[in-house]
């Protein structure tokens, strides 16, 4: 079976930025999460992957087909939700529908209804009226409502309360559940992605750092916490970065098991996202 | 793209009442000087400010990178909002139309042939404003686009009225202007013009296609 999303090479330039031979594969019935700092290139490689802007070079190809030439296509079955509100204020969920029901051709009425019933959005309450949390809900609503076979979504879950953010992801895990969907996941929030996603893609400075699947990640990756003295004993080519501090050090590194079974007696814990992105590039 | 222009259709039907009331206070106003230039005047004019704020609310909303996720092409997301306008012209047009039969069946001095010349030539003035402020709206934004409908309405002025007035120092050219504006024109030159604005909306609409499909998000 086809990947959902295929990314060969992709490069996008800038005068103080690029984005930089970006290569990675999300398998169908899958969640991925991006990660990085801000300005790593993640909404650029979102952008791209929408057809919000183009590349400078390598290859797009969403649910096998490529992204020029069938763009109209693949956005049929291709459900999106961006960090924010982008219908009017004075739109209710009734309006949206209106709208919708005219740009997607298999869009299910009933089941817009039904998913804003269940996250409990008033149907013809203007959205000025709305909850950060709710005009998230009916933004994933909207995308979901013309069953899509992708969903990407940007940021979608920042500055929403923790019972809004779970409400989100039971239904993300919903709706990869029968192994035909997939979702990629833009976002800051580590713990989320470390709840839903079987893939993590980790971008920083324009680059891939690691595109890979979450029970690998937490076997390479490792936070070595020991004295100053520990870090001359680690082999330089597998510290990805080290902070200091006034008790010790912590070095993130990529051959936790291997050190592991050579040090036993260190504290080698398997690295967080946050860690990752926290520890990942900062000074040897 | 009936998608898109349902969208539009909703931003201004928020202010139906608002435009329902200015439509009826110009109509008013119109039938009370006997005047259904004044009226073609203002409507045309509501039809492009409707037009412009279809644009402000996007902007607003950050519709783009939304709308353009959608299976709606950048084409047919440009062809609505001509569409949208051209629509409102129309039934701007049908509005003055009958309310010229009306003034003119309740004031016999009206003559019918020369108001209706007088309600075509506005839409037409304001098509070709539109021409201009459009695609500017598409590459620079609605502020920029703004600043070009006011800048074409000044220019239109200055070039009618005001290179009369240059012509002819005594005025007797900008009053055979004005005079000439309620006059009946043959209708040739009125179907005329009325193509060659729709032709220039035409070449409006694919500059803002081109500007549009270049732009990135």
């Amino acid at each position: 079976m086809n990947d959902a999303i295929q990314l060969e090479n992709l490069t996008k330039r800038y005068p103080n930025f690029s984005l930089d031979n970006v290569s990675l594969s999300l398998p169908r019935g899958c969640i991925m999460g991006l990660i990085g700092k801000n300005g790593a290139g993640k909404t650029t490689t979102l952008k791209l992957l929408l057809g919000l802007r183009r590349p400078d070079g390598g290859k797009i190809t969403l649910l096998g087909l490529p992204l020029e030439g069938h763009e109209a296509e693949i956005k049929s079955r291709l459900g999106v939700a961006l960090d924010d509100n982008r219908f009017s204020e004075a739109f209710s969920p009734k309006d949206v529908n209106r709208i919708l029901r005219l740009v997607h051709s298999r869009w299910d009425e009933t089941y817009f209804r039904s998913l804003a019933d269940r996250f409990g959005l008033p149907w013809t309450m203007p959205l000025k009226k709305y909850s950060r949390g709710m005009k998230m809900k009916l933004s994933l609503s909207a995308a979901l409502a013309h069953r899509p076979e992708l969903l990407i979504m940007d940021e979608a879950t920042s500055g929403l309360d923790p019972v809004a953010r779970d409400e989100i992801l039971d239904m993300l895990q919903e709706f990869i559940s029968d192994g035909g969907h997939s979702v990629l996941l833009s976002s800051h929030i580590t713990d989320d992605l470390e709840r839903v996603c079987d893939y993590i893609s980790f971008l920083d400075k324009g680059r891939l750092v690691f595109s890979e699947d979450r029970e690998r990640l937490r076997e390479r990756y490792g936070v070595v916490r020991a004295g100053q003295s520990a870090l001359a004993a680690l082999p330089k080519d597998h510290i990805l970065g080290v902070k200091q501090g006034s008790l010790g050090m912590e070095a993130l590194v990529d051959n936790r098991m291997e050190l592991t079974a050579a040090h036993p007696d260190w504290v080698i814990d398997p690295a967080s996202l946050a860690e990752i992105m926290v520890l990942y590039g900062r000074e040897k | 793209m009936l998608g898109f222009m349902m969208k539009d259709f909703l931003y201004f039907r928020r202010n139906t009442r608002l435009f329902a009331l200015m439509v009826v206070l110009y109509l008013v106003f119109g039938f009370s000087m006997s005047n259904v230039a004044a009226i073609s005047g203002m409507l045309s004019m509501l039809g492009l400010i409707v037009v412009l704020n279809c644009f402000t609310a996007d902007e607003a909303a950050h519709w783009d990178e939304y709308g353009l996720s959608l299976p709606v092409s950048r084409k047919n997301a440009v062809r609505a909002r001509y569409l949208l306008g051209l629509l409102l012209m129309l039934v701007s047009l049908v509005l003055v139309l009958i309310s010229a039969v009306i003034l003119c069946s309740l004031n016999s001095s009206l003559v019918l042939s020369e108001e209706v010349s007088a309600c075509i030539l506005t839409p037409v003035l304001l098509l070709l404003i539109s021409s201009a402020s459009m695609p500017l709206c598409y590459k620079y934004g609605v502020e920029k686009g703004r600043v070009a409908m006011m800048a074409m309405i000044m220019v239109i002025f200055l070039l009618i009225f005001g290179g009369a007035t240059l012509l002819s120092r005594d005025g007797s050219v900008s009053r055979a202007i004005s005079q000439a504006s309620g006059d009946e024109l043959p209708a040739p030159i009125l179907l005329c013009t009325a193509l060659i604005s729709l032709a220039l909306y035409y070449v409006s609409y694919r500059f803002s296609l081109r500007f549009y499909i270049n732009r990135e998000f």
